[in-house]
């Protein structure tokens, strides 16, 4: 009972009927997490994704063992969704609790056993939302990724001929990406 | 149910690797738009337009373009079907950020989904809404992952080149300054890594 109100807290779950929200809750496990606790580890398995019903977790991507700031997961949002929507990858980011948090695990058998639930209709509108969003903002971060480096002191080459923006994006895109 | 669209379907769900959904709901979920073939080339929506339409391109080749500062088109990138086209708009209802041109060598088959029947298919709580939208959640999953990698690469570099300026001793020898990165440049670049192609990584 406790899960099925703090779902119906919830903005993305406002005006559906009671019983698609009992049973999302009676299927699904919820899971506590202490704050700084990690949730889930890139590299890792891909087997679950999580909906945040209370607190918050962050999001980072590690690269050359410096981890960056991707993004925040605020009550209502899902973290490790290709988990249950592609075939199986590994984690590509790493996610922890900011704070005490309690998420519903979702695995994906229970998406084929909710696929006439509205809840869970709610859900993948409002992750396709949330997905739009992240890449539209991480986009931004790009540009001004871009515009910082331009602000910076050039850079200087050896080579003599014209540093195209084709030739550009090549250094971008290969020389300095770490496998 | 129509034979040629679960075959497209069953591409699709192919292309995208996506982990759920049978062909046949996918097929229902296609058979909501209409199908048509475009020969030559012809625009299917325009930069800055409201976005009242996707296109799933299911043959075909499709030019994305940008304008620069000046107003001139310019090719972000190229998509083959199969394909989604123009989904993000209507998931975000924001204007188009791209023209969309089928090239004039080339049959393009299309199933255009109009605002209606996209909403309709989002709500929906079946088979059919179901597989529709685990087809758009792939989708977006695939282009966050890859933009994701673009920006922990671009900070990476930014950050190894600046470890580098504290600790490296200034060159003796002269170099040439490198050209600095247009604005067009910058929007160019985000457009590409938009991901319009729903059809493998960069």
């Amino acid at each position: 009972m406790e899960t099925v109100k703090r779902l119906e807290s919830l903005s993305v779950f406002r005006s559906l009927p009671h019983a698609a929200l009992r049973e999302l809750a009676h299927r699904c496990e919820e899971v506590a997490f202490g704050a700084r606790e990690v949730v889930m580890e890139q590299g890792g398995d891909s087997d679950i994704a999580l909906l945040l019903i209370e607190g918050r977790l962050e999001v980072s991507v590690e690269t050359s063992g410096i981890p960056h700031h991707i993004a925040v997961i605020e009550p209502g949002e899902v973290v490790g969704e290709s988990a249950l929507y592609t075939i199986a990858t590994p984690r590509n980011a790493t996610v922890m609790a900011n704070k005490d948090s309690r998420c519903l695990v979702l695995r994906p058998g229970d998406i084929q056993g909710l696929v006439h639930n509205p809840a869970l209709a709610a859900l993948e509108v409002q992750i396709l939302g949330s997905l739009t969003r992240r890449i539209r903002r991480t986009n931004t971060e790009i540009q001004t990724a871009w515009k910082e480096e331009q602000a910076a002191p050039a850079a200087l080459t050896f080579d003599e001929e014209p540093l195209t923006m084709r030739k550009r994006l090549r250094r971008i895109f290969k020389g300095r990406v770490k496998e | 149910m129509n034979a040629v669209l679960i075959e497209v379907a069953r591409k699709l769900l192919g292309e995208l690797n996506v982990a759920q959904g049978e062909p046949e709901h996918l097929a229902q979920a296609l058979a909501q738009g209409s199908m048509g073939s475009i020969e030559g080339e012809q625009v299917l929506c325009r930069e800055g337009d409201p976005s009242d339409r996707l296109f799933v391109l299911l043959e075909g080749t499709v030019d994305v373009l940008r304008n620069d500062r000046q107003g001139n088109p310019r090719l972000i990138t190229v998509v083959n079907g199969p394909a989604l086209i123009g989904h993000m708009g209507l998931i975000d209802r924001s204007p188009r950020s791209a023209t969309c041109v089928t090239r004039d060598d080339t049959v393009a088959v299309t199933v255009t989904i109009d605002l209606a029947a996209f909403d309709k298919l989002m709500r929906q709580a079946d088979e059919a809404g179901s597989a529709w939208r685990h087809l758009l959640l792939a989708s977006l999953i695939r282009q966050l992952g890859n933009t994701n990698q673009t920006v922990s690469a671009l900070v990476s570099g930014m950050d190894e080149r600046q470890a580098a300026e504290r600790t490296a001793p200034i060159p003796k020898r002269v170099r040439r300054p490198k050209a600095p990165i247009g604005e067009d440049d910058v929007q160019m670049l985000a457009a590409i890594l938009q991901g319009w192609s729903a059809s493998g990584p960069r």
